[in-house]
């Protein structure tokens, strides 16, 4: 059921790219201007959108999909945002070992002082890895 | 001959106890920035600038070409073991070698890719020994609109070879293509869709798109797993090498990505990936059993993996012998040379020749080195699978994320990788190939360039891209590569159609 | 995992995250500049990515700062919209002598084409200009020009016939060309470039048939004869030895004076004994012999100008610079991108 979807994102993707491209002057031959490929580009994918739209609605076969947890998904998804939220305020090491332990009790790790040790070690490993061996600069 | 004398004393050079050791402390470090995904050579490579003032120059440089040409030896680690592309020319390794890994042949697709990298690295080294200056100035008459022909070309014949359908295949690079046009072009010199948000002018890098696609994307998909499934396949010692009927398949793929390898990279532009894509593509063509791309296709990583190796080496020609860099690495590797005080470019051989054939010298020891630190490595990192699942998965995704802030320090970048994550987690569910988008966001830039340049040093003469004899050519052969395809995809319609009609 | 214990977890992660955050950001604001300037290491912000001429130069300053300064500088990359991102952040970034970013002539010419976050009057301060370096234009060494005159001549005789590159649209290399171009009344089609490598690939390849780069990207190849150079933008002729041969446009007949500068600069408000250590601090750094050399390596040459020379150097070029702009009719061709 996705895949009949996805051409559809893909057509209004073009769509509104070819709209934008459209405030972009298009020039000509001799000197092209910025729209020039832009413009032909986002034409030639409406094209072939509708093209995949119109082939999908007519073949039948479908790919076999796989179990998702979704729920999971989505926790992990807020765990990212909020690695990356908290970042810059409370420092890499702080940041990254909040969320390693909270995807590790994600992932079905058994017990709560093994998942700490492991959050722990691994951050300060990598942080002594980044910022003195390669010296990044993390916040 | 007198090349092979000047090599000899290039040795000499180069096994002096001082230049040994920048050699080696150089390809440790370049193989560790390799295997890390998204920490990359030119930020690496930057920060030991500073340090490198006190050292003597050529000890200097061979350190920091070690870093260069040692970083893609590692690159494949990650992108085998984890589907994490550690940059974005590792991408390739990740379709086969993955599924390889998945198979219980990771080490065995991890050695053939260290042994191929040496061969080509070797092959690069010598084609630069013996052919550098003659092919500096090949590669100079090669200009805007040959540049767009190449482009054009290469476009339409990754985007057929990979990924299963076309019209999928080709809505993806297309889609690429209009991801690379966002931000500050500095053809035109203003931001196109950036909606005046600045951080976007710098527009998508690659290696941002590739680790969010495979990267956060593979860890994203393993880790909504109903039951995330600890027990990974024993390995056995058996299994960390390759048998010898892949050793016999891969042969032929290392030598022919040593060789494409080599040629692609003379041209300007982000040689590694491109020419592990066409080495992918070449390969897929000259298989007997195309199916198996894809699957774990040993071929699918012997080729690719060679052909960024040489082409690091082919990427070397035109700094040292005109000075000019034509990517990120060796545009970092000249701001070196710089700070030495040594200006490389035609003069270079024969006024420092000591520092020339030394260096050269250098990268065929650098490349021995490299396998004999990577061969054990296969091992260490094979026991690294090991890790349950859902140990491993956080730990790579802090690696992923921590790498990616590296490359331009902008959290901005982080909410991008994800963003791409969660996209790359729904291709994967709907069947649409990344491996195009990501030709098309590497090619679409140098298409624009090329187009827009070409049409004007032909003065708006479109029919003055295909007069140019160079750039005819090859548009040439698209078309012939063209017109063959689609004659024989209308054969088989036709085929199709008589079946149902009987 | 039972969902129970992970909605409590991750209530948990949004407290820990958000009283941390709440802590740490009510520290921050009571800083301020201790007497004993600098206590701390310096950040600089360098708006181009690793290995770019302004990142040398910042490598070089890094180098000897804590010999002079006191305190490390901590190098940061912040590449960008040619520059945008790294300055804008520099503006906002709290004006207690901490942050400070490198500037080069480009952070002048940026706001002419469009809006930018930062408004270099008001929002910036240059701390000191640390070198220079002119642009030169040049050719392929087969073609028949000996110098500016002839090119002149033969473009006159077939107009748009000649092509010259340059490192982008609007870039300083450009806006030399449309100057030249525009003063001598002829015309030179422009054909863009990402880089003054790019440049030089194209003329030696004859791609195009004129350039106006830096001179160390080209230095080689005039020593070796397959370019030739025939001006430099500099008030006088180069330092270098090897190319003072090259007359300026001003010794030509055309007042075209543009040269790229690198220089650092705060975020205005910086308290004046931050300042003046500074200040003291970078003057002593360039004198520095060492610090020279390595300029000089670079291909720039050091040009030093204390806080208000280098305001006002800010102010007359930012203003240079609009006029020609306008003149030549860059904005023009800029606008025009856009319908």
């Amino acid at each position: 059921m996705t895949e009949k979807i996805i051409p559809f994102f893909f057509l209004l993707g073009s769509v509104v790219y070819l709209c934008l491209a459209g405030q972009l002057t298009f020039g000509t031959l001799q000197s092209p201007r910025s729209g020039f490929l832009p413009i032909l580009a986002g034409i030639t994918a409406v094209l072939f959108a509708l093209f995949l739209i119109f082939k999908q609605l007519r073949s039948k076969e479908s790919i076999p999909k796989e179990n998702v947890d979704w729920t999971k998904f989505i926790f992990i998804l807020i765990g990212l945002l909020f690695y990356i939220t908290i970042f810059n305020i409370i420092g890499y090491f702080a940041a990254t070992f909040i969320f390693l332990f909270y995807l590790f009790k994600i992932a079905d790790t058994k017990g709560w002082i093994f998942p700490f040790m492991m959050a722990a070690g691994s951050s300060i490993v990598f942080y002594l890895l980044f910022k003195y061996f390669l010296a990044v600069t993390l916040p | 001959m007198e090349t092979l004398t000047m090599l000899l004393h290039g040795f000499y050079i180069s096994i002096m106890p001082i230049n040994l050791l920048a050699c080696t402390i150089g390809v440790l470090i370049g193989t560790l920035v390799g295997v890390l995904p998204g920490i990359d050579t030119i930020s690496a490579i930057a920060l030991l600038l500073p340090f490198s003032y006190g050292m003597n120059s050529t000890a200097a440089l061979i350190m920091f070409a070690g870093i260069y040409y040692g970083s893609k030896y590692g690159g494949s680690t990650t992108a085998i073991l984890m589907n994490v592309p550690g940059e974005a020319a590792s991408v390739v390794t990740c379709m086969d070698g993955y599924p390889m890994a998945q198979k219980g042949r990771g080490g065995a697709a991890l050695t053939v890719a260290a042994i191929g990298s040496f061969i080509a690295g070797t092959i690069g080294v010598i084609g630069l020994t013996m052919f550098a200056p003659p092919l500096a100035q090949a590669a100079l008459s090669f200009g805007p609109p040959e540049y767009f022909a190449i482009a054009l070309v290469g476009l339409i014949v990754l985007t057929k070879l990979t990924g299963t359908s076309l019209l999928k295949s080709a809505l993806m690079a297309l889609t690429g293509i209009m991801l690379g046009t966002i931000g500050l072009d500095s053809l035109s010199g203003i931001s196109r869709f950036t909606f005046g948000v600045a951080e976007l002018d710098r527009g998508f890098d690659l290696s941002i798109l590739a680790m969010g696609i495979f990267g956060i994307g593979e860890i994203l998909t393993v880790m909504t797993k109903p039951n995330t499934q600890n027990n990974v396949p024993a390995v056995r010692f058996r299994d960390l090498y390759p048998t010898s009927e892949e050793g016999r398949r891969s042969v032929a793929p290392m030598f022919r990505g040593g060789v494409i390898g080599f040629l692609i990279g003379l041209l300007p532009g982000p040689a590694g990936t491109i020419s592990s894509f066409t080495s992918y593509a070449l390969e897929k063509r000259c298989s007997k059993n195309p199916a198996e791309f894809g699957h774990g296709a040993i071929e699918g990583v012997a080729g690719p993996e060679s052909a960024n190796n040489s082409a690091i080496s082919a990427t070397m020609i035109p700094l040292l012998t005109l000075g000019l860099p034509f990517c990120g690495g060796t545009a970092i590797l000249l701001s070196g040379f710089m700070i030495h005080g040594i200006i490389p470019g035609p003069a270079l051989i024969t006024q420092q020749p000591d520092l020339f054939w030394g260096l050269i010298a250098s990268m065929y020891i650098g490349n021995l080195l490299l396998l004999i630190i990577n061969l054990p490595l296969v091992g260490i990192f094979i026991q690294l699978l090991k890790t349950p699942l859902n140990l491993l998965m956080p730990l790579v995704a802090v690696l992923t994320l921590t790498g990616a802030y590296s490359i331009n320090n902008s959290v901005f970048d982080l909410m991008w990788i994800i963003f791409f994550g969660i996209i790359g987690f729904f291709l994967r569910r709907t069947g649409l190939e990344p491996a195009p988008l990501i030709i098309g966001i590497v090619v679409g830039p140098e298409l624009e360039q090329g187009l827009i340049q070409g049409l004007i040093i032909c003065d708006g003469n479109i029919w003055g891209i295909f007069t140019r004899p160079l750039s005819g050519t090859i548009l040439v052969l698209g078309l012939v590569f063209i017109l063959y395809h689609t004659i024989r995809w209308l054969s088989k319609v036709n085929h199709l159609r008589e079946e149902v009609s009987s | 995992m039972p969902k129970k214990a992970l909605i409590l977890l991750t209530t948990c992660l949004l407290l820990i995250s958000i009283l941390i955050g709440g802590c740490n950001d009510i520290q921050s604001k009571a800083t301020t500049t201790t007497p004993q300037y600098p206590t701390k290491p310096i950040t600089i912000i360098v708006p181009f990515s690793a290995g770019g001429g302004l990142d040398l130069t910042a490598r070089a300053l890094e180098k000897m700062a804590p010999k002079y300064l006191g305190q490390p500088f901590v190098i940061v990359n912040k590449p960008g919209g040619a520059g945008t991102i790294g300055w804008n952040e520099l503006s906002s970034a709290s004006p207690d002598g901490y942050t400070l970013g490198l500037s080069s002539v480009d952070l002048l010419i940026l706001p002419l084409y469009g809006p930018t976050k930062y408004h270099y009057p008001t929002a910036l301060e240059p701390l000191v200009q640390v070198s220079t370096s002119s642009f030169i234009m040049i050719v392929q060494a087969e073609q028949p020009w000996q110098n500016l005159n002839d090119v002149i001549t033969y473009a006159k005789q077939h107009p748009a016939q000649l092509k010259f590159g340059h490192s982008g649209i609007g870039s300083p290399s450009h806006i030399i060309g449309e100057t030249l171009a525009k003063d001598a009344g002829i015309t030179l089609e422009q054909v863009p470039f990402r880089g003054a490598s790019e440049v030089t690939v194209a003329l030696l390849g004859k791609h195009v048939q004129i350039a106006f780069i830096n001179p160390a990207t080209a230095k080689e190849h005039i020593k070796n004869g397959t370019l030739r150079a025939l001006a430099t933008t500099g008030e006088q002729r180069l330092t270098d030895p090897d190319l003072a041969y090259i007359p300026t446009f001003k010794e030509q007949g055309f007042n075209i004076v543009l040269n790229n500068w690198h220089g650092l600069a705060a975020p205005k408000g910086l308290p004046p004994e931050a300042k003046t250590k500074l200040a003291e601090g970078l003057k002593a750094i360039v004198s520095d012999p060492e610090f020279k050399t390595n300029v000089e390596n670079l291909g720039m040459q050091v040009e030093y100008l204390d806080p208000r020379e280098s305001t006002e150097k800010w102010l007359t070029d930012g203003e240079n610079s609009a006029k020609t702009v306008q003149k030549t009719g860059i904005l023009d061709l800029i606008k025009a991108q856009k319908n």
